[in-house]
């Protein structure tokens, strides 16, 4: 006898919720996984085409969310829901029916039945029926591609595919305890009144426009069963508080400015300085931006700080190295026969590593610990001392021995693709980033310029990855300086995005900061908008082109603001 | 310029202290008057109204003559069931706001044009949950200053269209009309949440012990929605309306694949007393009960070739066809100018024959409740601030009236609106279609049956329930979409019907008189029918069927037999039955 009776009886009873969470788990686990094996056998007599795959995911989501503007609050909700996506395959793992199919517009594709809302209860007939419906049709829409997609290969050229649609991945099975639940909505009062506070910050500014501070929280809890065995259940959890202020120049060109905060518990203790100081600066900065210059077209030496350049390597090189864009033949597959080549900067490395939870304290969006096909996620080095290595590959892979590592990612309702999770530059030669003026300085002298740009931050972007269009990618800076030859002060500019094509880009990278930075955000592609971060130190290119942005043609509101009353 | 600036505070401060009327306060008693001068949502829409009236112009171009704005409040509570368990349950509440404005002068102003589309600013700014005036009236703003950009340009669109084409009717674009107050509220009688999850429990379970039922669905919804107005005549006025809706749909496929569906609703003004009465779980089995045997029989039923003979409107049917027929076309009664513009088809009626001479049709916003039932078409105001008035659409068959909101719509008339402007365009009420030949029910039965062996075929059909669009929502089966296709267009004179959810055979080669056999039948649906049918509809029976599409008006209208229509037979390639039974 190694505890007292009274103590062991206290752990245990500390030890029933976990134990009992998990019971129930795993009993929604074998529900899902029976049903699947019976459905699938009425699927595997009932035509001569036949399913050799089926899985079934299962999100359970609970949510707040709080929107406030101007001291009022514009929506209040919380809640919970329950989803199921069902997908089915036919044919083989080396070809089925996600294969590719090349220029043809189907009028009579068989429409799945995804993204099914089911009662947020214990799983009785209503999980059964929607189960039932879902697979059918899932069965259906997979037949109807299969016969399609074996005609259009045969019809149309060869294609250097050597790959497998679905590789093979061992089963996982794996259970986490559900974390502890978010607050309950009655529990955030104080912190939603603190926000409410802090939007009122905005009230009463003749030249604010748009304002809105936003909280969302969700904790997902997804199930995963398949044919093949895999089992599981885990969790994700994301939370932000959002600061988002706009106005619009004289000339029409709408401004806006942004700040986040992420977090992973919901901090119900959040500060209102916190918001008011950010309100603040957002506030300050706008004001700036709105009476600056329009910056002319540019090309020359540019510092991207931390951030921007964060999602500088997400839209110039993270999309492109998508393992199933390698596949399709109308993909630009700018980096098919780029592997052990070096392509940029001998201190650069990139990598992508979903396993990361956080860096810096800072909690990062695209951490996972299985991706949405079951499969582990893990470190996966993309550019290793400026050589580019490989590619973030989902069960879609390009040799005939190829296997996923991890990224395979996709919303409810929509087949995962190759995405990105935390995509990593690492610089092994640094220096202090704020002697990177002075490379650019330099960098100015050389090629006689009188001025390089600094991007502070960038809103997102874009990437053009298919081949009927140009190829290039486009980042639209928020706040930008010019930083003058002669030492000058540094001058706010706008209107201007930063342009481009990935080869070239990458080569300009001439120095790294030793101030890495996070940025958090959703990227939108075919398979939906996923959470992922970008980490990357401040880089010096020493060439970047600047197209003029698009303006928007209508004036500023006439009158001004109504003015906020107590 | 000191003197004009100090009336306009002087008027903006009356809006604010409470003096939001300007006509006819001595009608409304003490609580109403307070209540529109204390209501904080409709002051703050009046100041912002009065900024906008005052200050809101461009450098050279036109002023706005009129603006008015809309701001509904809308509560609600949703449930849906499903085979035992609660799918969701869920109260929302959100505002919503509709801006008209107009530059120019009530003769020509922006609307009423077709030119093309002038992309104005974009900035909108969102309505609030709750009535926080603060947020509305930046909605107001961000909203007016983009509609009078955009009414600033389309007037001078419209004028260079003008100066180069004839002006065709020459009819003012708008016009003035009184300027009323107004205050009605109901009082909030939101569901018991706990007892709706339990009749949507308990009805859908039951509803599980159908195994042949692809899906079933209890829905229940209630409404409690205030309308706000205001506009620069000086109309003024808060209205709420509310809705309790209980639905249940249910779906399966017949035997070839094709998707069957029907419903129960149960809606009502009041609150529907949850598990007693109509809603109690007995009740509602004996509703439903006829109706799963008839899809059951469905099931197994042939589908019915192309038709062409007798069909008797009945139930809601006959009210759904009344809509179609008369009174959606009149959402629209305006054609604006433009290259593709003519004249307006149901306009072009006035005076003409439109039904057989002894049906008149009347649109009686005021009646209140019919056979102690309250009427959702029942309303004071229309949502241009004007009193609902009873017309007469339809006298001894030929067209009288119109749903007429401020646009003028006849040529060479001085314009008067009759208060029936709501959703955007003309609107009814309680519309009532009477006969002044009434034939009773079992009668038309014999004059279908007589009809059918005339034509040949040896029977009638009897349509009794098309699509109602609220029930329809509650499927999400992938099949359920093709339900609500209508297989005909809108058009000049012609109007489609919804595939029709209950549809039976009157054999008259079966049975004796009064004794038919009538057998449901499946498969076909309507193309586009010529409104000229109607001046063919060969007998109209005595009692009303109320008809009440999305709780938004009533039509009363007994059946109706037509004695020749077409409708077309189900489609070859209906999907395969379910794989996993």
């Amino acid at each position: 006898m190694t505890l007292p009776k009274r103590l062991a009886i206290i752990l245990s009873l500390l030890a029933l919720p976990a134990c009992a969470s998990t019971d129930r788990i795993e009993a929604r686990l074998s529900f899902y996984k029976e049903h699947l094996q019976h459905y699938l056998g009425a699927l595997r007599k009932a035509d001569s085409l036949t399913p050799y795959f089926l899985e079934y995911r299962v999100n359970d989501t609970v949510f707040h969310s709080f929107q406030a503007n101007r001291g009022g609050v514009i929506e209040d909700k919380s809640g919970a829901s329950r989803y199921l996506g069902v997908e089915a395959r036919v044919g083989s793992p080396k070809f089925d029916n996600t294969h590719p199919m090349r220029e043809n517009l189907d009028f009579t594709a068989w429409e799945g039945y995804q993204n099914i809302r089911i009662p947020y209860e214990s799983e009785g007939k209503s999980a059964e029926q929607a189960l039932k419906v879902a697979s059918d049709f899932a069965f259906r829409a997979a037949k109807d591609q299969f016969i399609k997609i074996k005609a259009n290969v045969d019809v149309r050229p060869a294609e250097n595919d050597t790959g497998l649609d679905f590789a093979p991945a061992p089963s996982a099975k794996a259970v986490e305890p559900s974390p502890p639940p978010p607050p309950a909505r009655k529990k955030l009062d104080s912190l939603y009144a603190r926000i409410r506070r802090a939007s009122r910050l905005f009230a009463n500014h003749p030249q604010l426009y748009s304002t809105q501070i936003d909280f969302n929280f969700h904790q997902v809890r997804k199930l995963l069963v398949n044919s093949e065995g895999t089992s599981l259940a885990h969790c994700e959890t994301l939370g932000n508080i959002n600061l988002y202020v706009e106005t619009k120049a004289q000339d029409g060109m709408i401004l806006w400015l942004t700040r986040d905060f992420f977090f992973q518990e919901v901090p119900v203790d959040f500060p209102y300085d916190s918001l008011a100081q950010a309100a603040e600066i957002l506030m300050r900065k706008l004001d700036t931006l709105r009476t600056a210059p329009v910056m002319e077209t540019y090309v020359g030496p540019v510092i991207l700080k931390n951030i921007a350049a964060a999602v500088f390597t997400h839209e110039v090189f993270g999309h492109r190295v998508e393992g199933h864009r390698q596949k399709a033949v109308d993909e630009g597959q700018t980096f098919a026969t780029k592997i052990n080549q070096t392509l940029t900067a001998t201190f650069v490395s990139i990598i992508d590593d979903p396993t990361l939870a956080s860096a810096g304290g800072i909690p990062l969006n695209g951490h996972y610990r299985y991706d949405d096909e079951g499969v582990a996620s893990r470190p996966t080095m993309l550019m290793e001392n400026g050589v580019f290595k490989d590619f973030l590959f989902s069960r879609s892979v390009l040799s005939p021995k190829g296997k996923s590592n991890g990224h395979g990612r996709g919303v409810l309702g929509l087949a995962p693709t190759a995405r990105m999770g935390n995509t990593i530059l690492q610089a092994s030669r640094t220096v202090p980033a704020a002697s990177l003026r002075d490379s650019l300085r330099a960098l100015l002298k050389r090629t006689g310029k009188p001025y390089g740009l600094l991007l502070h931050d960038i809103s997102g972007g874009f990437t053009y990855t298919g081949r009927d269009l140009p190829q290039s990618f486009r980042v639209e800076p928020l706040y930008v300086n010019q930083i003058f030859a002669d030492g000058r002060p540094d001058r706010v500019v706008r209107g201007v995005d930063a342009v481009g094509t990935p080869l070239v880009s990458l080569r300009q990278i001439a120095a790294a900061g030793d101030d890495p930075a996070v940025f958090n955000g959703y990227c939108g592609a075919e398979s939906g908008w996923i959470p992922v971060s970008a980490i990357a130190p401040s880089i010096l290119l020493e060439s970047m082109e600047f197209e003029s942005r698009a303006k928007d043609q209508n004036m500023p509101p006439i009158l001004t603001p109504p003015e906020v009353r107590p | 310029m000191k003197r004009l600036r100090s009336l306009t505070a002087a008027a903006v401060a009356a809006l604010c202290a409470g003096a939001v009327f300007a006509a006819e306060p001595a009608d409304l008693p003490d609580t109403s008057v307070k209540a529109l001068s204390g209501s904080p949502v409709l002051k703050a829409m009046a100041h912002e109204l009065s900024r906008s009236m005052d200050s809101l112009r461009i450098k050279g171009r036109p002023k706005p003559y009129f603006i008015s704005y809309l701001v509904w409040d809308v509560e609600s509570s949703h449930m849906q069931a499903s085979l035992g368990s609660c799918e969701m349950a869920d109260e929302d509440r959100q505002h919503m706001l509709d801006v008209d404005l107009r530059v120019g002068d009530y003769r020509q102003d922006n609307s009423n044009f077709q030119g093309g589309i002038v992309f104005g600013p974009r900035l909108r700014l969102p309505m609030p949950q709750d009535n926080d005036t603060n947020l509305i009236r930046a909605a107001l703003w961000a909203a007016t200053d983009a509609k009078y950009k955009v009414a600033v340009e389309v007037l001078a669109q419209k004028r260079a269209f003008l100066t180069n084409h004839s002006t065709g009717e020459n009819l003012p674009d708008f016009s003035k009309q009184k300027a009323p107050a107004y205050f009605h509220a109901e009082s909030r009688t939101p569901p018991d949440t706990g007892k709706v999850k339990v009749l949507g429990r308990e009805l859908s379970g039951w509803l599980g012990s159908f195994p042949w039922l692809l899906e079933s669905r209890v829905g229940y919804q209630y409404y409690y929605t205030t309308f706000y107005y205001v506009d620069s005549e000086g109309a003024r006025l808060i209205e709420t309306v509310k809705e309790h809706t209980l639905l249940v749909s249910l779906f399966t496929q017949a035997k070839d694949g094709a998707p069957l569906w029907d419903y129960l609703r149960v809606c009502t003004r009041d609150p529907l007393p949850l598990g007693e009465g109509p809603t109690s779980m007995a009740a509602l089995r004996d509703s439903l009960t006829p109706i799963i045997k008839r899809m059951e029989q469905l099931r197994g039923a042939v589908p019915v070739a192309n038709y062409r003979g007798p069909v008797l409107f009945t139930g809601h049917a006959a009210g759904e066809l009344l809509n179609k027929a008369l009174l959606a076309p009149q959402s629209r009664l305006r054609e604006p100018a433009g290259t593709m513009s003519e004249p307006n088809f149901m306009v072009s009626l006035a005076g003409r024959k439109f039904l057989p001479g002894e049906v008149t049709v009347i649109d009686t916003p005021s009646l209140a409740a019919w056979r102690g039932r309250s009427l959702f078409g029942h309303y004071h105001m229309d949502q241009q601030g004007q009193a609902a008035e009873d017309i007469v659409l339809v006298k001894s068959g030929r067209v009288q009236e119109f749903l007429k909101g401020k646009v003028p719509i006849l040529p060479g008339q001085t314009h008067a609106s009759n208060g029936h402007w709501r959703y955007g365009g003309g609107f009814p009420g309680v519309t009532v279609l009477r006969s002044s030949k009434p034939v009773p029910e079992k009668d038309l039965r014999a004059r279908l049956a007589s009809l059918g062996t005339d034509e040949g075929t040896g029977f009638g059909l009897i349509v009794s329930k098309l699509v109602d669009e609220d029930a329809f929502k509650l499927l999400r089966h992938p099949l359920a979409a093709q339900l609500a296709m209508t297989d005909g267009m809108d058009g000049r004179g012609s109007f489609s019907l919804t595939p029709p959810c209950e549809i039976d055979m009157l054999d008259s080669r079966t049975g004796k008189e009064g004794n038919w056999k009538v057998t449901p039948v499946r498969g076909l649906s309507f193309p586009a029918i010529d409104s000229k049918s109607l001046r063919d509809i060969a007998a109209v029976g005595e009692e009303p069927w109320l008809h009440e599409p999305q709780a938004a008006y009533s039509v009363l209208c007994p059946s109706l037999l037509f004695s020749l229509l077409d409708l077309k037979g189900s489609r070859s390639n209906q999907p395969h039955l379910p794989y996993i039974p």
